[in-house]
């Protein structure tokens, strides 16, 4: 078969996501393999910034067969990424929305090391170490102190360092939104690095 | 593009520096979503939201209420046809009202229960 003798013979960084998309859209499996393997770190970095880790690899598989089963409907390939951070974002909602019925996520995520000294203090290694660790800490804990609409636009741009128009396409929001939310959500984390005595 | 404020480019710089690391990927992952487009299996998509969502509740419970109201005027429906009498019972219906009502009108002083003979005496 035409298709899978030339994808064959091709690597994933060979392609455009536009030439993947389509040949998926015919059906090719192995193109959506290349198509996984080049977004799937990004999904799931992004999906761990916004919910908790405990079923990440469940929250991942949903994107990604959404994705499957959404190609057919993708009239822009070229867009895909944005399409595909869109229905991340849709998972991420579903999920949080899932965990609000049964608990608050903050106060889950506060349960669970309120301090992350216990990472800390079992980690050993030299002080340097510690400090990263006590900084990831921080972050994390700085992310989850902000609402989910601030959180998300912050990942997504500080993070993942997508421009502000295309996050305004994935959210279906104003341009002005997302400077706004942008704008309080660093405050916000700022203050609460300051209150952790980070000053920057 | 703007040029970021200082303060702004040092916060972004500690996020990035000290982001938290997903945990990763359980080996198998790659090949169990390839699995499931193959196979196209809809648990694995419902694996995560077990509840039924909001939507497919109010229609199942439409339904429940068509077919509870469907019933209830079947029944209503039997009811009402089935107590319609054919012309000869409606007749006798009739004719037993009315000799009942001329029974009832003609009372005379034997029947009059105010006045009931004493049978003693007889």
């Amino acid at each position: 078969m035409f298709v899978k003798d030339t994808t064959d013979m091709l690597t994933d960084d060979d392609c455009s996501d536009a030439f993947l998309v389509q040949q998926c859209q015919k059906g090719d499996r192995q193109c959506f393999r290349y198509l996984y393997q080049r977004y799937q770190g990004k999904v799931r970095s992004t999906l761990y910034q916004l919910c908790d880790s405990s079923s990440l690899d469940d929250l991942v598989q949903e994107v990604f067969l959404r994705v499957w089963k959404g190609l057919p409907l993708l009239k822009q390939p070229a867009t895909f990424s944005t399409w595909l951070y869109r229905i991340t974002w849709n998972v991420a909602t579903d999920r949080r929305r899932m965990l609000a019925r049964h608990h608050s996520f903050n106060s889950k995520l506060k349960t669970i090391d309120p301090t992350g000294d216990s990472d800390i203090l079992s980690s050993g290694g030299d002080s340097s170490d510690l400090m990263h660790l006590h900084y990831q800490d921080l972050v994390q804990r700085g992310l989850a102190h902000l609402s989910f609409e601030h959180r998300t636009v912050m990942v997504l741009h500080d993070l993942e360092e997508i421009p502000q128009k295309e996050i305004a396409e994935i959210l279906n929001i104003p341009l002005g939104t997302v400077k706004s939310r942008l704008f309080h959500a660093r405050a916000a984390l700022r203050k609460f690095l300051q209150r952790e005595g980070v000053n920057l | 593009m703007s040029k970021l404020p200082t303060n702004d480019q040092a916060l972004i710089n500690f996020l990035k520096q000290n982001r938290p690391t997903a945990p990763e990927a359980t080996s198998d992952l790659e090949e169990r979503i390839i699995a499931a487009i193959d196979t196209d299996d809809p648990v694995l998509s419902e694996s995560i939201s077990t509840h039924p969502s909001v939507a497919t509740k109010t229609l199942r419970l439409v339904s429940s209420l068509i077919a509870v109201g469907l019933t209830l005027f079947w029944m209503g429906y039997r009811l009402v046809s089935s107590s319609s009498l054919s012309p000869s019972e409606q007749s006798q219906l009739e004719g037993f009202i009315e000799s009942n009502w001329n029974g009832a009108m003609e009372e005379t002083q034997e029947t009059s229960w105010l006045t009931i003979p004493d049978n003693s005496q007889d």
